[in-house]
């Protein structure tokens, strides 16, 4: 330890601005390892900071771009949801709209029906029974026709006297003999 | 015709011819056979299978005792022993038949409701024999159901003049009304 002392007392011995100033010799050298790690840092470290940041700065876009179309694919995604809800209460209220105008209309044809089959009914009984009142009086009149061929045939069989027959047997054999001469 | 009605009608044909009654015989028979015609219960009763044949002999005899002459009897008594009795009309007829046939003639029946005065039906047999181009010989058979008029049968011909036949035009007049 003493040489050092001995160095910095021999220092010392320099006066006035050459006290804090250091000698030319090392300032020149010190400006030339100046410039050299100032070149040596522009040429190597800025580059390779410059890359670094640059690579940070892509990714941070590249994330910040990805979390957009993550966004736009959930946006899109969430629209498309939207529609197909959209979409299946338009369906179910035209399935509602279709079912009740079915319905209406089973029930119309029902309705139709029902009144064609009471009518049919109802034409069938009448024309039953207008058929069974003819049969009916048909056979009135059958059975009054009858009836007066037998009273009428009682009538002729008791008017018939002994002149009458010889007066039916004599018109025969003159018919009989109109015939045969023809 | 069956043949048994033939076969018989032949037999009793000859049995009247070898006696000389053919004419008594056969219209003897034809009047019987009327008879049986008009009656619905003689019908059944010579049809009847069940009836024994001693009752039927005991029927019949009382039927022709004093109308009907021994021959006939016993031509009636052969058909009951052979139980023929129920082809009685039949055999009458076909002997009727044969009988005119024998005499050149065909037999015509003729339906009234009341008996026909001998004039009359000499008539009849003149004109239903011209009408026919045939002799034919007139049996008179009353039957009241013709109610009035005459009806002549012969063979299949048929000449209906009865008031019945006229009502039955009227009946199928106004059933078809």
């Amino acid at each position: 330890m003493s040489p050092d002392l001995l160095i910095l007392a021999a220092s010392e011995e320099k006066s006035g601005l050459f006290l804090i100033l250091p000698d030319p010799a090392e300032l020149v050298w010190g400006a030339v390892s100046f410039a050299v790690i100032v070149f040596l840092i522009w040429k190597f470290a800025m580059p390779a900071l410059d890359r670094t940041l640059e690579a940070r700065r892509s990714a941070v876009v590249s994330q910040l771009e990805e979390a957009e179309q993550t966004k736009g694919a959930a946006e899109r995604l969430r629209a498309t949801r939207q529609r197909e809800l959209d979409q299946a209460a338009q369906e179910a209220e035209r399935i509602m709209e279709a079912a009740r105008s079915d319905a209406d209309g089973l029930r119309q044809e029902a309705v139709a029906r029902a009144n064609a089959e009471a009518a049919r009914i109802t034409d069938q009984a009448r024309a039953e029974a207008e058929a069974e009142r003819d049969r009916v009086r048909a056979e009135v009149e059958r059975e009054i026709t009858i009836l007066s061929l037998d009273i009428a045939e009682k009538v002729v069989g008791s008017r018939i006297d002994a002149s009458v027959h010889q007066m039916l047997v004599d018109e025969y054999i003159r018919e009989l003999e109109r015939e045969t001469a023809e | 015709m069956s043949q048994v009605t033939e076969g018989y009608a032949d037999a009793l044909f000859g049995l009247a011819s070898a006696e000389s009654q053919l004419e008594q015989m056969e219209s003897e028979l034809y009047r019987l056979a009327r008879a049986v015609e008009s009656s619905r219960q003689l019908t059944d009763a010579l049809s009847d299978p069940l009836v024994p044949s001693d009752r039927l002999q005991d029927l019949m005899s009382e039927l022709l005792a004093g109308r009907a002459s021994t021959v006939t009897q016993e031509a009636v008594s052969l058909l009951i022993r052979t139980n023929r009795l129920s082809d009685l009309v039949a055999i009458a007829d076909r002997l009727a038949e044969k009988a005119a046939l024998s005499r050149g003639r065909k037999i015509a029946e003729v339906r009234s409701a009341i008996p026909l005065s001998a004039e009359t039906v000499a008539r009849l047999e003149s004109v239903l024999s011209k009408a026919l181009g045939h002799p034919v010989e007139v049996r008179t058979v009353v039957d009241p159901e013709v109610l009035g008029g005459v009806v002549a049968r012969v063979g299949d011909l048929v000449v209906d003049g009865t008031v019945r036949s006229r009502m039955n035009q009227v009946r199928a007049l106004l059933a078809d009304v």
